[in-house]
């Protein structure tokens, strides 16, 4: 058996000169990028020529010598099961990370990379932010190599037992995006998100517009000489621009983000890769995922895709960065991912609703705040207002409905599954033996009619069941409790 | 993989399951009353303070605010004061062999409880107060966040240790096995 677990001392490969000097060029214009701006607009163009032939100078100047030292201070080497990096400009710095803390060993490729067929390898750690061990550009073959003597290092029994890690053999596909499906799944991507940048673009070009007397000059184009229906034609068209901007440019991003996509088992991991201009790869491992989430908006719906997200313990701060968001899954795809992730698919009978005491005590609120509003406007003669909080009543009352039977939950011995949503829907489970702790909460409504909610906590975020019958919250609270004491397993 | 020594299938009855009620709980020592209103007390003089310079300095405030402003102050000391009271009756905290739990809330009840065997690390807190009065926090830390940590205040400094010295034992032979 190849042993592949020691790394001998080296430096990156030497295009990452190039990597470094773009990283520090960029560095260098985003600082300076408010100066650079502010001269170049101001006073005669052929005066600054020198001037900013001079300072391009400088700044390349500056950028090769930085690159230059800190490519030929950097060492990486791995040994006696560490993973140490020496680096600094003037003060050296040696960080070692013994490899079984390290979680997962990530691939980057910006543009440049790309075009030099390098990567950059991104070290996660348990805990810290792990930004002290990334190495800036390594050739393909040497990342691989890396990241299977970090690897190979967890699977190393205790009786001299080894199984090496193979990347290639069992390479399972899980999923993958081709074009067209990107597209759709751009298309089924959250508009609101695009259309709030457009909104804040919007309304500077119309204040751009107004002060150049685009407005009057617009008005006087359309033939209908009616001022109202004028601007209400422009109002429309702006809008109808405006929907169309925000789709485009969801569908562009979406493209651009997730482009190729692919989700891969490789032994007790997904990993996944995306990106047209940066390409990134992550990795989680099943033992460090701590909460399954799938995801479908009202419009995801209609296309049938869905969202997952694998979360993998870390601070909170952290969570984000370490959850697994992948776009576009089909219900094959989820089935799949249960099926690596808890070894079955657990469905059945066993689902159970919540108490209708939901709906009543929300509506109740809703219902008495917008009657509120509601008064005080009638009472003002506002009749417009009036109409959209009525609009609003309804749909909240709508949401709530449709949230209270959509919400249900499915607690055995294994696994805690949460199904809720509205318009869209949300699915949630996690191990029975990955819970933290537990919490039952009730409120004074709650207590007055003998209910109470359970609140699960695990180390990648919680999940609350709302409105059981105290009785229920209690015994689930019991049983969650009974099985995570008497359970054998590592929550990690 | 399945381990075939530790497995085990027994059929769990939800009658059997233990449980607890209410009345198992410790209560909080009754001098952590004090610390609860001193802490209260300076926040409301804290908010008391800005008040006042703001309507000693600020001039644009309308006379009609300015009357009000105490008027509200005094209003949420005196509802602060009645949730100290009231609420220190609902704090407690119970050990029980693989467990602990804690109890908090008077209109709005939580109880937490984290098994030992997921207990990261146990801290003893002692503030200025604290100190005068003998009493101690325990924190229990879990990997869950700060909504999954247990916060027990109004210990005996001495029982809070001894708490923490057992957890911490519960801790290291769990790993053990």
């Amino acid at each position: 058996m190849k042993r592949s677990s020691a790394i001998p001392r080296q430096r990156q490969s030497p295009l990452a000169i190039l990597v470094l000097i773009s990283k520090i060029l960029q560095n260098l214009i985003k600082q300076m990028g408010a100066l650079i701006i502010v001269f170049l607009l101001g006073g005669k163009m052929s005066e600054k020529i020198g001037t900013i032939a001079m300072f391009a100078g400088a700044f390349l100047l500056f950028s090769l010598a930085k690159a230059l030292v800190s490519y030929f201070r950097f060492y990486y080497q791995v040994k006696d099961g560490e993973l140490i990096v020496e680096k600094g400009l003037f003060e050296k710095t040696k960080t070692t990370i013994p490899i079984e803390r390290i979680q997962a060993v990530d691939f980057d490729q910006s543009p440049i990379h790309k075009i030099l067929n390098l990567v950059k390898v991104v070290i996660n750690t348990a805990g810290s932010s792990g930004d002290e061990a990334n190495i800036a550009a390594l050739t393909l073959d040497k990342a691989e190599e890396l990241r299977a003597a970090v690897l190979s290092r967890k699977s190393v029994g205790f009786e001299g037992m080894e199984t090496t890690y193979i990347a290639a053999v069992e390479d399972n596909r899980i999923m993958q995006l081709s074009i067209t499906e990107l597209l759709k799944v751009g298309l089924s991507a959250n508009h609101f998100r695009s259309a709030t940048i457009i909104l804040g673009f919007g309304f500077w070009i119309f204040q751009q517009a107004e002060d150049a007397g685009l407005w009057d000059r617009l008005q006087a184009l359309l033939p209908d000489k009616d001022v109202i229906t004028g601007s209400i034609t422009i109002l429309i068209a702006l809008m109808v621009i405006m929907s169309i901007a925000a789709l485009v440019i969801s569908i562009v991003t979406t493209f651009v983000t997730y482009f190729n996509l692919k989700l891969v088992r490789i032994d007790d991991s997904f990993r996944l890769s995306y990106g047209l201009l940066n390409s990134r790869q992550f990795t989680a491992k099943d033992k460090k995922i701590q909460l399954l989430t799938v995801a479908q908006t009202w419009l995801q719906r209609r296309f049938d895709y869905y969202t997952v997200y694998l979360k993998q313990a870390a601070s909170q701060a952290l969570s984000n960065k370490k959850s697994l968001s992948i776009p576009g899954a089909r219900q094959v795809h989820i089935d799949n991912i249960q099926q690596y992730l808890f070894g079955r698919i657990e469905d059945g009978d066993n689902w159970e609703g919540i108490s209708p005491y939901y709906r009543r005590y929300h509506m109740r609120n809703v219902i008495v705040i917008t009657s509120l509003l509601i008064g005080v406007a009638v009472f003002l003669e506002n009749w417009k207002v009036v109409i959209a909080l009525v609009i609003v009543l309804i749909y909240a009352l709508v949401h709530i409905n449709k949230s209270y039977h959509k919400l249900m939950y499915n607690v055995s011995e294994v696994l805690v599954q949460i199904k809720g949503g509205a318009f869209g829907g949300k699915l949630g489970i996690l191990e029975t033996h990955k819970v933290q702790s537990v919490s039952v909460n009730a409120s004074l409504y709650q207590r007055r009619r003998d209910l109470a909610s359970i609140r699960i906590h695990t180390a990648s975020g919680s999940v609350n069941i709302p409105f059981l019958t105290e009785q229920t919250a209690i015994a689930l609270r019991d049983y969650l409790l009974y099985n995570v004491e008497t359970s054998k397993k590592a929550w990690m | 993989m399945v381990d075939n020594t530790d497995f085990q299938n027994t059929i769990v009855h939800a009658d059997a399951l233990p449980s607890f009620t209410l009345s198992d709980f410790t209560p909080l020592q009754s001098s952590y009353l004090y610390i609860s209103l001193i802490s209260r007390l300076i926040t409301l003089l804290l908010l008391a303070g800005t008040a006042v310079t703001a309507i000693i300095t600020i001039d644009e405030i309308p006379v009609l605010v300015k009357t009000y402003i105490p008027i509200v102050l005094a209003f949420i000391g005196l509802l602060s004061l009645i949730f100290v009271l009231v609420g220190i009756k609902y704090k407690g905290y119970l050990v029980r062999t693989q467990d602990i739990t804690y109890r908090t809330g008077w209109l709005t009840r939580t109880v937490t409880t984290v098994p030992f065997n997921r207990i990261q690390h146990v801290e003893v807190n002692q503030g200025l107060v604290d100190r005068w009065l003998q009493l101690a926090s325990l924190r229990i830390f879990t990997a869950g966040g700060s909504q999954s940590d247990l916060n027990i205040p109004g210990i005996k400094l001495a029982q809070a240790n001894n708490l923490k010295h057992f957890l911490l034992q519960k801790i290291s032979s769990d790993e053990e096995e």
